[in-house]
């Protein structure tokens, strides 16, 4: 058992003409918002919050960029906190790598430029240390 | 210097941005277009028009008209906004993302913008950018939760487990009095926060907080079940064993229930008859279920298997269950148990049936006989099918009595049509499959089976002629563009696998491209939902979401399909011929002569003949579907797959399959194979060398290991350049190790 | 051996959509996009359930994991816009697959969603139609699960056949909301009143 609905269109003026078809149409036609203008994110904005007030949400807004190293909109000084996240692993010296070494991963090995980048900083720069690592198997037991 | 407007069309213009975001594309072209007729040059008004347009589908001619916009006004952001969404549109993101902020950088307080900046670095898993803009958003309007939500998620995902609680708890802390109980946004980001908590790893915590919490949260059995998952965890026997116990009683069917059940009240594997016991009290307690009566199928031996078998499987067979069977017969890889089932049966269908001991329910159904009989040959039918106990003969004979005694029941003629599959006759695989289908019209499923009998068979018009009492044929394309539509992944893919074994090249390829592309569609679903999901606050659901979209294709919908679109492009590769469409194999083998020009004519005669065919089907549509509703709707270019078989570069094409196959399934034998197959011809030495390490690390015993090595080091050696010196080091040291191993095994 | 287990809540089965829409248009003429799904899956979790044939390892997860084979699965959802201005649960599509039958999967996929859309989201009643043609699914509908018909909707299938609309009241299965605030509240107020002492 179930409903009708097959062609579901995106477009509300090309709805389905069966009732129950219509719906799931309209539904997934609503899905996405067309908001643009300036002053639609007011209009459509979720209802006011709760019971949170206001005042303790502009102290709780500060504690949270003390606390995130202040994760403003401009986001300078927010990279030092992102750091352990988004760097991991890669905080050693930034490796220089040459053109010609990454051009010749990406022959041999077909990879993409910035794969073949990645792969030889990973190693240091070290060209024959990237081909084996790229060798080696991605799997530690298989089942 | 860009143009203004008037008062008045300032206001109209207000209007077009109105309609455009009410979704009356229509209207708003129509006001876009008066405020052009004075002022034709206003480049906002000529980018909204584009982005319309661009939504009504005529993608290519918003374009145009979006850089005439920015030509007219190239400080407008509204411009640079609009060029974003249409290169998001075209899936051009990393344009896309240019395009926004250049219009961020005119307009730094837009939200619009800066949202959908941040749903297209979601879409791209930037998430530095995305925790930034998240960020920004949360700066301009803490007043609205969901950009706090969005904030932790934003770090959740980027793998900060303890910054996004932190937002979450930061958010929670304003709130002066609890929400109430019907606020579900709140219930689900407590629960939410419990899941990052559980995540991080410190499960007391999660119990703890979770135990505070549970009770307000409404998504009852979500608490229910991770309580019961801390608690086991955590070795907390007694409260475990409870709340497992109030699953079970809540949904006695999920095995995953017992399991846990069982390893809390610390029974011992080899203790049977306590684990017996439990799963009695089960039965006793939900007469009706199955899982607390099949379970212990898997542990008991012996006399104690005999006996439970029995009773099971007579009282299934009364019922006349008819997925028995299947439920049976992962027990064969126990022959011991298989030979026992055997004997049982087979004693039933002798009429040696001993009354049962137990339960007057069971006593009940026995006043129901009519099925037994029945139902006892049907499963030895499928018992003598299945390749661990099989003996067609007997299969057939079983089967036959079945029919005989109910001869309007689809399933057993489906098994017959099984059965012949096994004996290896498509043709009369297919024909009983088509008779059990008549049998039951309005059934889909039978109806499936049938299609897919036919297509196993080659009989590809058939197949779609049945499938097409169920679609919708007034689709474009008609019942085989319904069934693209509706992304029927199984019908595509069995249909150009049928197209691959006829060497129609062509159409494998259409229908494997077909599938790719469905995928393809698939990941860009998720889209609209970074930010519904937000709007609705069903934030786990939405995170489970994003983190199986990025594994996506380790569906094995998709290996499969990658596998045959691959193993076609050899194909073509090594049979450069076969672009014209199927030719026996012989006439290859005889190069130059004259058996095979006349092959390659006949080839081409009938590519010329299904050409014109299709050409003129589509003539005939498009009759008919401009009457429907007035506007004709797009035609595939390329039905016949002509183009895709016509590549200057079959093995890049294979390419485009095999990438993601080898990330998602690195695991899979063959696609490592396949690999290996591409690379070499391509001479990638390096890739090829990886997918054979990798075959051998997963199934060191396989011959065609040896096999591909042996080619591997002849093309070395015959190489008209030798590698890079670098290169060839490497692979030289890989490959004397790789020998030795290979010898060894 | 079939387990019967959430499709969108904890654990999730997510990933099982696209076996669910395989089993959704082998069974049924009725079918959707996969976004379809994903907009059930994503806006109501806990309404929608899943039949699985239990992997012969289990539910492993991780490379080399094995997707279960999805056999029946009920969709569900709330009527987001309710004509009667109650609020209530719809079931969008239920089917088990033809070699799955008779082992009381549909009941169970059914009773999972209903108590869900009472617990969670108390809903009135749940809804559904049915073909008229479809005796089995009406008997498990009116027989083993209680529904009602309310009425006749002709024509309501594309190839033209009617639907039976039928009902169900939920309302015995809702959470006693006020009482739980109750005792938050209370216990609440005695917090304070001991730390004012203290």
């Amino acid at each position: 058992m179930s409903d009708p609905i097959s062609s579901a269109s995106a477009d509300p003026d090309t709805l389905p003409t069966n009732a129950e078809d219509r719906k799931a149409a309209a539904a997934l036609s609503a899905l996405n918002t067309n908001d643009i203008g300036a002053d639609a994110d007011a209009s459509s904005a979720a209802k006011p919050p709760s019971s949170a007030d206001q005042e303790a949400l502009g102290k709780a807004m500060s504690r949270l960029e003390i606390a995130a190293g202040g994760a403003q909109a401009g986001n300078r000084t927010g990279k030092t906190q992102q750091k352990q996240v988004v760097d991991q692993g890669a905080k050693k010296k930034p490796v220089k790598v040459s053109t010609e070494d990454v051009n010749l991963l990406v022959d041999q090995l077909d990879l993409s430029k910035i794969k073949a980048t990645e792969l030889l900083k990973a190693n240091e720069g070290d060209i024959k240390q990237a081909i084996r690592s790229f060798i080696a198997p991605a799997i530690i037991n298989a089942s | 210097m860009p143009q203004q407007l008037s008062s008045k069309d300032s206001s109209l213009f207000r209007q077009v941005v109105r309609f455009y975001e009410n979704k009356q594309y229509k209207k708003g072209i129509k006001a876009a277009e008066q405020i052009l007729r004075k002022t034709p040059n206003h480049g906002d008004t000529q980018a909204m028009k584009a982005l319309i347009m661009s939504n009504l589908g005529q993608q290519e001619e918003a374009f145009v008209l979006a850089k005439e916009a920015l030509k007219n006004d190239m400080r407008s952001h509204v411009c640079w906004h609009v060029y974003g969404l249409l290169y998001r549109q075209d899936k051009n993101y990393e344009e896309a993302i240019k395009a926004y902020r250049f219009a961020l950088k005119i307009e730094p307080e837009s939200q619009p913008i800066q949202r959908d900046l941040a749903l297209l670095q979601m879409q791209m898993r930037d998430y530095p950018g995305y925790i930034q803009s998240r960020s920004a958003m949360l700066q301009a309007r803490p007043g609205i939760r969901q950009n706090w939500t969005a904030l932790a998620i934003a770090h959740h995902l980027s793998g900060d487990l303890e910054e996004a609680e932190k937002v979450l708890t930061t958010y929670e802390e304003t709130l002066k009095t609890p929400p109430p109980l019907s606020d579900m946004e709140h219930s689900e980001a407590v629960l939410y926060k419990n899941t990052i908590i559980a995540e991080s790893g410190n499960l007391e915590r999660a119990l703890e907080h979770l135990e505070s919490v549970g009770h307000r949260i409404s998504d009852v059995l979500a608490v229910m079940e991770m309580k019961a998952d801390y608690l086991l965890r955590l070795g907390r026997t007694e409260e475990a064993d409870a709340a497992y116990t109030a699953l079970i009683e809540r949904n006695p069917e999920n095995s995953v229930y017992y399991d846990a059940l069982i390893r809390v009240k610390g029974i011992p594997k080899d203790d049977h008859k306590a684990l017996k016991a439990v799963y009695d009290s089960w039965v006793d307690k939900n007469p009706r279920g199955d899982a607390p009566r099949r379970i212990p199928l898997d542990f008991l031996e012996g006399d104690d298997f005999k006996q439970a078998a029995d009773t099971y499987l007579q009282r299934m067979l009364r019922k006349g269950v008819p997925s028995l069977f299947a439920n049976i017969k992962t027990l064969y890889a126990n022959p011991s148990k298989r030979d026992i089932v055997q004997e049982l049966v087979e004693g039933y269908a002798s009429g040696n049936v001993e009354l049962q001991s137990n339960g007057s329910a069971d006593k009940q159904a026995n006043g129901d006989n009519k099925y037994f009989e029945a139902s006892t040959y049907y499963f030895l039918a499928q018992h003598y099918n299945y390749h661990l106990s099989r003996d067609l003969t007997k299969a057939t004979e079983y089967v036959d009595k079945a029919i005989e005694l109910t001869p309007k029941s689809v399933e057993y003629l489906m098994t017959k049509a099984r059965i012949w599959k096994h004996q290896g006759d498509l043709g009369k695989a297919a024909e009983t499959m088509e008779q059990a289908r008549l049998l039951d019209e309005k059934d889909r499923y039978i109806n499936s089976k049938a299609a897919k009998y036919q297509l196993r068979n080659d009989e590809n018009d058939k197949a779609l002629d049945n499938m097409s009492k169920f679609t919708r044929n007034e689709t474009v394309g008609g019942a085989l563009g319904d069934l693209h539509e509706m992304q029927c992944v199984w019908y595509l893919t069995e249909d150009g696998e049928s197209y691959l074994r006829q060497k129609k090249l062509a159409l494998a390829l259409k229908r494997f491209h077909a599938v790719y592309n469905i995928f393809d569609v698939w990941q860009e679903d998720q889209f609209d939902f970074h930010s519904f999901s937000l709007r609705k606050g069903m934030i786990r659901a939405y995170v489970d979401m994003v983190r199986w979209e990025d594994r996506l294709r380790d569906h094995p919908f998709y290996s499969r399909v990658a596998i045959d679109a691959i193993k076609t492009y050899i194909l073509l590769h090594d049979e450069p011929d076969l672009v014209h469409g199927p030719i026996p194999a012989s006439s290859l083998d005889d190069l130059d002569g004259a058996e095979r020009k006349k092959a390659l004519k006949k080839a081409k005669k009938e590519q010329l003949r299904l050409e014109k065919i299709e050409a003129e089907k589509r003539e005939a549509r498009k009759a008919n579907a401009k009457s429907a509703d007035g506007e004709v709707k797009k035609e595939d270019p390329d039905p016949l797959g002509n183009k895709l078989v016509q590549t200057q570069d079959p093995l890049k094409d294979a390419t485009k399959f095999l990438t993601p196959l080898l990330e998602f399934n690195p695991q899979n034998f063959e696609a490592q194979s396949l690999g290996f197959e591409v690379y070499l011809r391509r001479g990638k030495f390096v890739p090829a060398l990886k997918c054979l390490e990798a075959a051998h690390s997963i199934d060191a015993a396989n011959p065609a290991l040896q096999q591909q090595l042996a080619r591997f080091k002849k093309a070395l050696e015959t190489l008209p350049e030798p590698l890079p010196a670098q290169v060839a080091e490497v692979v030289n040291s890989e490959l004397e190790q790789l020998s030795s191993k290979l010898v060894k095994a | 051996m079939v387990d019967i287990v959430p499709l969108s809540s904890y654990p999730s089965y997510i990933d099982l959509l696209p076996s669910i829409q395989t089993c959704n248009i082998t069974n049924l003429p009725e079918n959707y996009f996969l976004k379809y799904y994903l907009y059930h899956a994503l806006t109501w979790p806990q309404l929608s359930f899943v039949a699985v044939v239990r992997p012969k390892n289990g539910y492993a997860a991780g490379p080399g994991k094995e997707y279960p084979k999805v056999v029946g699965y009920v969709l569900a959802k709330m009527e987001e816009e309710p004509t009667d201005g109650l609020a209530h649960g719809h079931i969008t599509s239920l089917s088990v697959m033809r070699t799955h039958r008779r082992l009381g999967i549909a009941e169970r996929l059914m009773r999972m969603s209903q108590r869900a859309m009472a617990e969670s989201h108390r809903a009135n009643y749940a809804s559904l139609h049915v073909r008229m043609s479809n005796t089995a699914a009406l008997h498990l509908y009116r027989d083993t699960l209680g529904f009602e018909v309310e009425k006749v909707e002709s024509k309501y299938y594309a190839d033209g056949e009617d639907a039976y609309a039928m009902k169900m009241d939920l309302r015995s299965m809702w959470i006693d909301w006020a009482e739980i605030e109750r005792v938050d509240k209370e216990k609440l107020r005695q917090q304070e009143k001991e730390q004012k002492k203290t």
